[in-house]
C-alpha cells in the first residue's frame, strides 16, 4: 500500500509473468492492512489472518484478471469481501455474538507511558464507536482502526463510494455531537463555550 | 450535526473527509481556504481533526501475523508453481521387474528394487507417519478450534497416550501398478511397514496367442520394512527372496538431531498437536461434509509441503476415517489413500525387530546421507546427458531419472539368475544415488526463498550462454546461474528465460 505506485505496477507485471518472488513482495505490503481490515470485518484475530491468507491466495489465482483499473489494494479489498461473506455465512452465530474483540485490541499499539488521561480518551472514543449504527461503525473502524482508504473500504463493504463518504460524515458528526466530544475537548482543557 | 450556516451546508462532508484524511490535495487545499474564510467550519474542522487524530491513535496493532501469512500465501503459491512430485517419494514402489511367479513365460525380468525411497533423507522414511501426526492433529484441531480449552486437552490425550496406531496406505500408481501397505507405529518411534505391489506384467512377447494369455498376468511382491527412529537403523525384508536388506546411513550431519536425522514420531505428533493451528506453512480449508460408508465426516484440506491432503474426519471421535493425498504438480498421479486408522491395535513386540529372520540371505547396504550440493546438481546432468545423448531433462522429476537409470542398469548387467548380489545392489544403489543426488541439492537444500528455476527442456549440454538452472543461496543477493555447458556463474538477476520451471523446496533445509 505505502509503495510508489511504478513499483507496485512493476511488481504487479512481474508477478502477473508467473514471478512468485515479485508476488511475495507484493504480499508482504499488503498482508498487515488486509489483516486489520479482516479483524474489523470479522472480529476474530485467527480468523483475520485466514481471511487475509484466502484473500492473497486467492489473488494470485485471479491475478491475470487484474486490470489495474484501481488500486491493486482496494482489488484486494473486494476479494476479502467475498472471503469475508463465504465464510460468514459458515460461522454465522460466532460472528454475530463475538465479543468486542476489535474494541479490545484497538489502541493496544499506543505507547506505555500514555498518560491516564489519554488512556481515559482512549476509552470513551472506542465505546462511542461502539455504539454507532452498525454501517456507520464499520467506515469508523476500516478508516481509523484498519487504516483502510475510502475506495479500499468501499470495496471491502460493497457499496458505492459515495455511500462511504457519506456514511463517514455522519459517523463523526455523530461522534462529534456524543458526549464523547465533550468529554474529549473538555478534558484536553479546552470547552465547547470556545466555539463561537 | 447541521450546525453550520445554510451557506456552509455544501462544505460539511468535505471538512469531514478533509479531518479524515480522505480527501485528495486538491480538493482538502479547497477546503483549507474555505476554512479560512469562515469561522464556523474553521471551529468544525478543528474540532473534527481533534476527534480523527484521537480515532487514529487506535489504529489496530501490528501483531506479526502478516509474517505468518505471508509464509502461508507463499506456500500456497509455490505449491502451485511446482513441477515437483512429492508424492512420488512417499510410498516405495517397486518396479515392474519383479518374477513373482517362475513359471511364466515372461520376458525378461528381475529383481530390482526401487530403492530410491531408501536413499533419500531418512526422515522421508517416517513420511507415512508424519501424515498421520499431522492427520489427527489437524482433525482435532479442526472440530475444537486450537487449542486451550480443556475439553481440547480432554480430547487430545487418548491420542497423545497411544502406544500404538495402525493404518493403510493405497496407491494407484503408473503402468497398472498398485501399492497398498499396512503401517503399524508403535510409541515413541518405531515404525513397520508391509507393503504389496501389484503389477500387471509389461507384455513384449510378439505372438498373438501368448500375448492375448499374458494380458491377464499380474505379479504381486510383498516388502517389509521396519525402522527404528532410536537408533537410526532399517531393516528391509523380501520375502519372496528371502532376502533382507540391513540399511546404514553414512555421512549424517550431525545437526540432525540425536537421533541421527530421524524424526521422532510421538514427538512429531505431540508437537503438530500443539502447533497446527499456528504453523505457517500448511493453509487449511474447510470441504464440508459428506457421508462415507453411511458415516457423516467433516472434512478440510491442508495444502502445503508440496502436497494437498483432504482430510474426512468424524466429529463424533475426531479421528480421521480417510486422508487423500496428492501432488497436483502431477496430476497423472493418484492420490495415496489413508485409511482404517486404529489407535491402541495390540502389537507384537516382534514385528518391529530389527534382527534379520533367520533363512534369510542378509545383505548390508549403505547410502550417504550428507546433504547434497550445486556440484552434484552438476553431475546429475552430466550424466543424464550421457545417457540420452546430451540431452537434459525436459523436468526435474526424481521418478523420471530413477526410472531411466535403473532401466539402463538393468540393461548393462547380464541377468545371472536369483536376487542380485551384494555387491550388484550396492553397486546399483550407488550410482542411482549419484545420478538423482542433484535433485536433493534442488528440491531439499534450497530453501524456498532461493527463486530456483530449470530451464533444461530441450537444451543441450554445452550450450554456453543458455542458462538451465539458477538459484539464490541462502542470505545472497546475487544468483548462481547454471549453464548448458555446466558453467556456474553469479548474475546480479534471474535469468529471463520463457517458461523456466519453478523449483519448489519440498521441505528446505532444518532450521
Amino acid at each position: 500500500v505505502n509503495a510508489p505506485e511504478d513499483d507496485q505496477r512493476r511488481l504487479i507485471d512481474r508477478a502477473q509473468a508467473g514471478e512468485a518472488a515479485a508476488f511475495e513482495r507484493l504480499a508482504q505490503q499488503h498482508a498487515a492492512p488486509l489483516w486489520r481490515c479482516a479483524l474489523t470485518l470479522g472480529k476474530d484475530p485467527h480468523w483475520a489472518e485466514d481471511l487475509a491468507q484466502e484473500t492473497l491466495v486467492e489473488a494470485w489465482r485471479s491475478l491475470a484478471r487484474f486490470d489495474g483499473r484501481c488500486r491493486f489494494s482496494t482489488w484486494l479489498c473486494g476479494i476479502l469481501r467475498h472471503r469475508f461473506l463465504k465464510g460468514r455465512r459458515r460461522q454465522n452465530a460466532v460472528w454475530l455474538s463475538a465479543p468486542d474483540v476489535l474494541g479490545q485490541m484497538a489502541g493496544t499499539a499506543c505507547p506505555p507511558d500514555r498518560s491516564a488521561e489519554a488512556s481515559e480518551d482512549a476509552r470513551r472514543v472506542r465505546r462511542a464507536v461502539a455504539s454507532l449504527p452498525e454501517e456507520h461503525r464499520l467506515v469508523v473502524e476500516l478508516r481509523f482502526f484498519a487504516g483502510a482508504t475510502l475506495d479500499e473500504i468501499a470495496a471491502a463493504l460493497g457499496c458505492p463510494l459515495g455511500t462511504v463518504k457519506s456514511r463517514l460524515h455522519h459517523a463523526l458528526g455523530k461522534l462529534r455531537q456524543m458526549d464523547l466530544a465533550v468529554n474529549l475537548f473538555t478534558s484536553r482543557g479546552e470547552s465547547r463555550e470556545s466555539k463561537p | 450535526m447541521n450546525d453550520l450556516p445554510h451557506p456552509c451546508e455544501r462544505w460539511a462532508e468535505p471538512i469531514s473527509l478533509a479531518a479524515a484524511g480522505c480527501l485528495p490535495a486538491g480538493e482538502e487545499r479547497e477546503v483549507r481556504r474555505h476554512i479560512e474564510t469562515c469561522s464556523d467550519c474553521r471551529e468544525r474542522f478543528r474540532q473534527l481533526e481533534q476527534l480523527c487524530g484521537s480515532l487514529a491513535e487506535l489504529r489496530l496493532p501490528a501483531t506479526g501475523a502478516e509474517t505468518t501469512i505471508v509464509e502461508r500465501v507463499m506456500a500456497a503459491v509455490t505449491l502451485a508453481a511446482s513441477r515437483r512430485s512429492v508424492a512420488r517419494r512417499w510410498i516405495p514402489r517397486v518396479f515392474a521387474r519383479a518374477p513373482a511367479e517362475k513359471t511364466l513365460a515372461v520376458p525378461p525380468t528381475r529383481s530390482l528394487v526401487d530403492w530410491r525411497w531408501i536413499m533419500r533423507h531418512p526422515v522421508s522414511s517416517f513420511a507415512a507417519a508424519a501424515v498421520l501426526a499431522l492427520a489427527v492433529g489437524a482433525v482435532a484441531l479442526w472440530f475444537h478450534g486450537g487449542g486451550t480449552t480443556p475439553a481440547f486437552a480432554d480430547f487430545i490425550q487418548p491420542i497423545l497416550d497411544a502406544k500404538t496406531v495402525t493404518f493403510n496406505m493405497t496407491l494407484q500408481g503408473e503402468r497398472q501398478t498398485r501399492v497398498t501397505a499396512k503401517v503399524m507405529v508403535m510409541a515413541p518411534n518405531r515404525l513397520r511397514m508391509e507393503q504389496e505391489t501389484d503389477q500387471e506384467i509389461p507384455n513384449k512377447i510378439k505372438d498373438q496367442k501368448t500375448r492375448d494369455k499374458m494380458k491377464a498376468v499380474r505379479i504381486k511382491v510383498t516388502m517389509v520394512s521396519i525402522m527404528d527412529g532410536d537408533t537410526g537403523k532399517n531393516l528391509m525384508l523380501l520375502p519372496a527372496q528371502k532376502v533382507a536388506v540391513i540399511m546404514t546411513y553414512t555421512n549424517v550431519p550431525k545437526e540432525k538431531g540425536r537421533t541421527g536425522g530421524h524424526t521422532v514420531l510421538f514427538l512429531e505428533l505431540r508437537s503438530q498437536l500443539a502447533d497446527a493451528r499456528n504453523r505457517p506453512d500448511w493453509i487449511r480449508e474447510p470441504l464440508g461434509e459428506k457421508e462415507i460408508d453411511g458415516r457423516r465426516l467433516v472434512g478440510f484440506r491442508l495444502t502445503g509441503h508440496g502436497m494437498i491432503c483432504d482430510l474426512w474426519g468424524d466429529p463424533r471421535t475426531g479421528m480421521p476415517v480417510r486422508i487423500e493425498s496428492s501432488a497436483p504438480s502431477n496430476p497423472s498421479l493418484k492420490p495415496i489413500i489413508y485409511s482404517d486408522f486404529v489407535l491402541n491395535a495390540p502389537l507384537d513386540e516382534s514385528l518391529f525387530s530389527l534382527e534379520p529372520p533367520a533363512g534369510y540371505k542378509v545383505q548390508k547396504q549403505s547410502v550417504d546421507a550428507s546433504p547434497a550440493e550445486e556440484k552434484d546438481l552438476i553431475e546429475t546432468f552430466r550424466r543424464y546427458g550421457q545417457l540420452r545423448g546430451g540431452a537434459l531433462p525436459d523436468q526435474l522429476d526424481l521418478g523420471a531419472l530413477s526410472q531411466l537409470y535403473l532401466e539402463n542398469w538393468v540393461r548393462s548387467h547380464p541377468i545371472k539368475g536369483g536376487f542380485p548380489s551384494e555387491q550388484d545392489m550396492q553397486e546399483q544403489l550407488s550410482g542411482l544415488q549419484k545420478f538423482t543426488r542433484g535433485l536433493s541439492f534442488a528440491f531439499e537444500q534450497l530453501p524456498r526463498e532461493a527463486d530456483a528455476h530449470y530451464a533444461g527442456k530441450g537444451v543441450k549440454l554445452g550450450a554456453a550462454g543458455t542458462p538451465i538452472f539458477w538459484y539464490r543461496p541462502k542470505d545472497a543477493q546475487k544468483y548462481r546461474v547454471m549453464y548448458a555447458d555446466l558453467s556456474v556463474r553469479e548474475a546480479d538477476a534471474a535469468p529471463r528465460v520463457p517458461h523456466a520451471q519453478p523449483v519448489v523446496s519440498a521441505s528446505g533445509p532444518k532450521k
